[in-house]
C-alpha cells in the first residue's frame, strides 16, 4: 500500500452493459458498483459468464461492436472514462491503465519480434530514442525473470513457451508503471508450477510499483492468495464485496456461501456441496434477485425486486434481502 | 487386480525436414508401471505434456503401446487387435475433458447415448429408448431430453451425456480424462458427486486423470505423479499429500493455491525455477534435475529407479531418504 492507501483510484458506478445479438439482448452487466483503492489488489471472481471480462473491458472501452453501455460512470482519477473522447482513452491505455489476458500469445503480434513490441509502448508514450527503448526493454525482461533477455528480445511469439510469453506480456503491461492493471485470468492457461512462478512475480512487481490491480479469476483459491479484497459476481451483478479473509470466513450472500462450499478441500472426501440449478441465461435473466431460482433461502421479495448492495460491516457489502437490501 | 501396467512405453515419431523423415521420438510414456485394484480410484497428476492422456489411451488400447504389458482383469491384452478388442470395449470406457467436442452436434441425445447398444448388442429402437431413458435418469437428466441436440445443453449437462454414453454398456473400468476441467466449480461439484455415486452403484474402477490436485485428492484412493513420461512417485492419497517424498510432488502440492487465506499464509512454498523441458529432448539422468533445487551431480548422470520405500509408497529420487531426514519436503 502506498501513502494514498484507502482512497479510490477507480470507481464504477451503476454500470449497465448489454449486447445486441441475433437471439436478443444480452443483459450482461446490470448495475455494477465497484471501487478500486490505491495500491490494492481487488479480486473479481465469479463463474463463467458472470461478467468479469466485460467489466474489465468496459473500463478501457475495449468492448466489441455489438456492446452498448446503457448507463453508469467509470471515474478514474476524477474523470469519467465513459465520457472521454477516444483520443484521450488511447493515451490512458498502456500508460495509466493496462490489461493482460489469459492467452498471452493472442496479445502479441505473431510477425514482430517481441522485444520491439515492448519497446513500442515506450516509444508511443515517451520521448526516447530507439536505443534507449531497447535498453529499457532488456532491463525489464531481466526484471521479470526472462532467461537470456537478448535472445528473447529477438524472438517471435511462437518461439516462446506459454510462461515466457506471459512474462513478455507482463513486461509490456507494466513497462510504463501504470496506476491500474487489469489482469484477466493471466495464469489459467499455464501449468501450476509455472502459474506459481508468475504469481510470485506479480506479487513482487505490484508491491514494488504500488500498482492497483483488478485480478479477474474464476478460481477462488487463486483469488485468496493474491487479493486484498474480493468482489463476487453473479449473472452480471456484484453480490458481495469484502476483504479476503472476511469473504472466506464470514461469507454472507447465499451464492458466495454455496460457491465456497462447492470447492473440494484437502482432507475432506465426502459429498461436495452442490448448488441447485445452473447459471441463468442473460437474455432472459430471472427477475428480482438473479440468484433466486437457485437460492435455498429465497423468500417473498426475492423474485420481485433487485436487492441493493448494503454495507453490513465496514467494508463488507452484500446484495441480498436477508440483510436489508431493499431500496 | 483390475489393471496392471508393466513398464509401459508409448513413443510418437517426430518427422521433419523436406522428406518428412522420422527425426526423433517423443517418449510420451516411458516405462510406467502401475496397478489398480478393483473398486479403486487411481489418480494420475502431472503438468501438461507429462503423458497422462497418452497413458490413459494406451491402457485402453486406443493406441498401440511401443513396449510393456497391459493386464486387464487377469488377461494380457497387450497384443490384442482388431476384432479381438471389441468385447473389451464393453468393459472399458473413457470420458474426455471437453464435453463440447465429445458430442456429435447433429445427433440426438438418444442416438449419442444409445449408439454403443446398437453396435455391441444390435438393440432394437424400443430397447434403446428404454435403456437410454434409464441412463438419463441415473445421470440426473430428464427423459424428455432424449430427442434434443447437444447444443441445447449447458457444459455440465453435456458432461452428463458423455458419462451416460460411457456407462450404457455397464463397463467395469473407466478412464476419466480431466472430466471436470472445462466446468465451473459449482458444476464440477455436481459431476464429481455423480461419478462417486455411479462408482458405488456399478462397482466401477476409475483411472482419474487431472492436473487439478484438489480434485484428484478428493476422489482418489491412490495417486501417481508423472513428469515427462515417467512416474516420479505413487502413494495412497493422504500419504502423498502429508508425506511427499519426491521434490516434484512437493513442488506441485505447494503450487496449488489453497482456498483459505489463513492457511495460505502458513504454507511453506517451494517455487520451481525454469520451464518444463521439451519432451523431445528430456534431460538426462533424473528428468527433473534441471528444475530440482536438490539436484546433485549424480542426478544428471543416473536415472533414479522407482522404488517402494514404504509399503505402497513408491518414489524415484536418489536422495529421497536424505531429503526426508532433513525435513525439507514437510508440509
Ligand atoms: N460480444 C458479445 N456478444 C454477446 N454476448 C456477449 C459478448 N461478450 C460477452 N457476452 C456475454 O456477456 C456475459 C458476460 O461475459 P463475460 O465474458 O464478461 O463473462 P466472464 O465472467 O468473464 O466469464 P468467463 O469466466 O467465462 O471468462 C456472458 O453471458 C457472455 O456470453
Ligand atoms: N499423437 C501424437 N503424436 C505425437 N506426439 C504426441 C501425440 N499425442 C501426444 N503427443 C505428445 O506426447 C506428450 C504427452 O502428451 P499427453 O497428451 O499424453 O500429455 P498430458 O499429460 O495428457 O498433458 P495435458 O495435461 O496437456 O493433457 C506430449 O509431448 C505430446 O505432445
Ligand atoms: S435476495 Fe433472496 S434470493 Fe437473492 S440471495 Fe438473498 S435470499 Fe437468496
Ligand atoms: S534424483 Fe536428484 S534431481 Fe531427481 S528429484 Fe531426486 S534430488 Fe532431484
Ligand atoms: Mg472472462
Ligand atoms: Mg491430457
Amino acid at each position: 500500500m502506498n501513502d494514498k492507501g484507502g482512497e479510490n483510484l477507480l470507481e464504477i458506478r451503476d454500470l449497465y452493459v448489454r449486447f445486441h445479438t441475433l437471439r436478443g439482448l444480452v443483459k450482461a452487466i446490470d448495475g455494477v458498483n465497484l471501487e478500486v483503492k490505491y495500491g490494492e489488489v481487488l479480486g473479481l471472481v465469479g463463474e463463467t459468464g458472470s461478467g468479469k471480462t466485460v467489466t474489465g473491458l468496459s473500463i478501457l472501452r475495449l468492448l466489441e461492436q455489438n456492446a452498448e453501455i446503457t448507463g453508469g460512470e467509470i471515474i478514474f482519477q476524477g474523470r469519467d472514462l465513459l465520457k472521454l473522447p477516444l483520443k484521450e482513452i488511447l493515451k490512458i491505455r498502456g500508460r495509466d491503465i493496462s490489461m493482460i489476458f489469459q492467452e498471452p500469445k493472442a496479445a502479441l503480434n505473431p510477425v514482430m519480434q517481441v522485444g520491439d513490441q515492448v519497446a513500442e509502448s515506450f516509444l508511443v508514450h515517451e520521448e526516447i530514442s530507439k536505443k534507449e527503448a531497447k535498453e529499457r526493454v532488456l532491463e525489464i525482461f531481466r526484471r521479470v525473470g526472462l532467461p537470456d533477455p537478448e535472445r528473447v528480445y529477438k524472438s517471435y511469439p511462437h518461439e516462446l513457451s506459454g510462461g515466457m510469453a506471459q512474462r513478455v506480456v507482463i513486461s509490456m503491461a507494466l513497462a510504463l508503471k501504470p496506476k491500474l492493471l487489469i489482469a484477466d485470468e493471466p495464469t489459467s492457461a499455464l501449468d501450476v508450477t509455472i502459474q506459481a512462478q508468475i504469481m510470485d512475480l506479480f506479487r513482487e512487481l505490484i508491491n514494488e510499483m504500488g500498482t492497483s490491480v483488478i485480478y479477474i479469476t474464476h478460481d477462488m483459491a487463486l483469488a485468496a492468495e493474491i487479493s486484498d479484497r474480493i468482489a463476487v459476481m453473479y449473472a452480471g451483478r456484484i453480490v458481495e464485496v469484502a476483504d479476503t479473509e472476511t469473504i472466506f470466513e464470514n461469507p454472507l450472500h447465499p451464492y458466495t456461501q454455496g460457491l465456497l462450499k462447492s470447492i473440494p478441500k484437502p482432507g475432506y472426501r465426502g459429498k461436495l456441496f452442490s448448488m441447485e440449478g445452473e447459471i441463468p441465461p442473460l437474455i432472459n435473466p430471472p427477475p428480482g434477485c438473479r440468484f433466486h431460482p437457485r437460492c435455498p433461502k429465497r423468500f417473498d421479495p426475492c423474485d420481485k425486486e433487485v436487492p441493493k448492495l448494503v454495507e453490513m460491516e465496514p467494508g463488507h457489502k452484500v446484495a441480498c434481502f436477508l440483510y436489508g437490501g431493499a431500496s | 487386480m483390475m489393471l496392471e501396467v508393466q513398464d509401459l512405453k508409448k513413443y510418437f515419431p517426430v518427422r521433419g525436414g523436406v522428406m518428412m523423415r522420422v527425426i526423433g521420438h517423443v517418449k510420451a510414456v516411458d516405462g510406467v508401471s502401475i496397478s489398480i485394484e478393483k473398486g479403486e480410484v487411481f489418480g494420475l497428476v502431472g503438468e501438461s505434456g507429462s503423458g497422462k492422456t497418452t497413458l490413459g489411451r494406451t491402457v485402453l488400447k486406443l493406441t498401440e503401446p511401443t513396449g510393456g504389458r497391459i493386464i486387464f482383469d487377469g488377461r494380457d491384452i497387450t497384443d490384442l487387435s482388431g476384432k479381438e478388442l471389441i468385447p473389451l470395449r464393453r468393459e472399458m470406457q473413457i470420458v474426455f475433458q471437453d464435453p463440447y467436442k465429445a458430442l456429435h452436434p447433429r445427433k440426438r441425445v438418444k442416438d449419442i447415448i444409445g449408439e454403443p447398444l446398437i453396435i455391441h448388442e444390435g438393440a432394437s429402437d424400443t430397447e434403446v429408448r428404454r435403456r437410454v431413458a434409464e441412463m438419463l435418469k441415473l445421470v440426473g437428466l430428464n427423459v424428455e431430453h432424449m430427442d434434443r441436440y447437444p447444443h441445447e445443453f449447458s457444459g455440465g449437462q453435456r458432461q452428463r451425456i458423455v458419462i451416460a454414453r460411457a456407462l450404457i454398456l455397464r463397463p467395469k473400468f473407466m478412464v476419466l480424462d480431466e472430466p471436470t476441467s472445462a466446468l465451473d466449480v459449482s458444476v464440477q461439484a455436481k459431476i464429481l458427486n455423480l461419478l462417486s455415486d455411479l462408482k458405488e452403484q456399478f462397482d466401477l474402477t476409475f483411472l482419474l486423470i487431472s492436473h487439478n490436485l484438489a480434485v484428484v485428492q478428493h476422489m482418489s484412493n491412490r495417486i501417481g505423479v508423472m513428469y515427462l513420461g515417467k512416474l516420479m512417485e505413487a502413494a495412497p492419497s493422504q500419504e502423498l499429500f502429508e508425506n511427499p517424498l519426491h521434490p516434484y510432488t512437493k513442488a506441485l502440492i505447494s503450487a496449488i493455491p489453497i482456498p483459505d487465506p489463513k492457511l495460505a499464509k502458513k504454507k511453506r512454498k517451494m517455487t520451481l525455477r525454469g520451464e518444463i523441458p521439451s519432451p523431445l529432448h528430456p534431460p538426462s539422468g533424473c528428468r527433473f534435475h534441471t528444475r530440482c533445487p536438490f539436484a546433485k551431480e549424480i542426478c544428471e548422470r543416473e536415472e533414479p529407479p522407482l522404488r517402494e520405500v514404504e509399503p505402497g509408497h513408491w518414489v524415484a529420487c536418489h536422495f529421497w531418504d536424505e531429503l526426508r531426514e532433513v525435513g525439507v519436503l514437510n508440509a
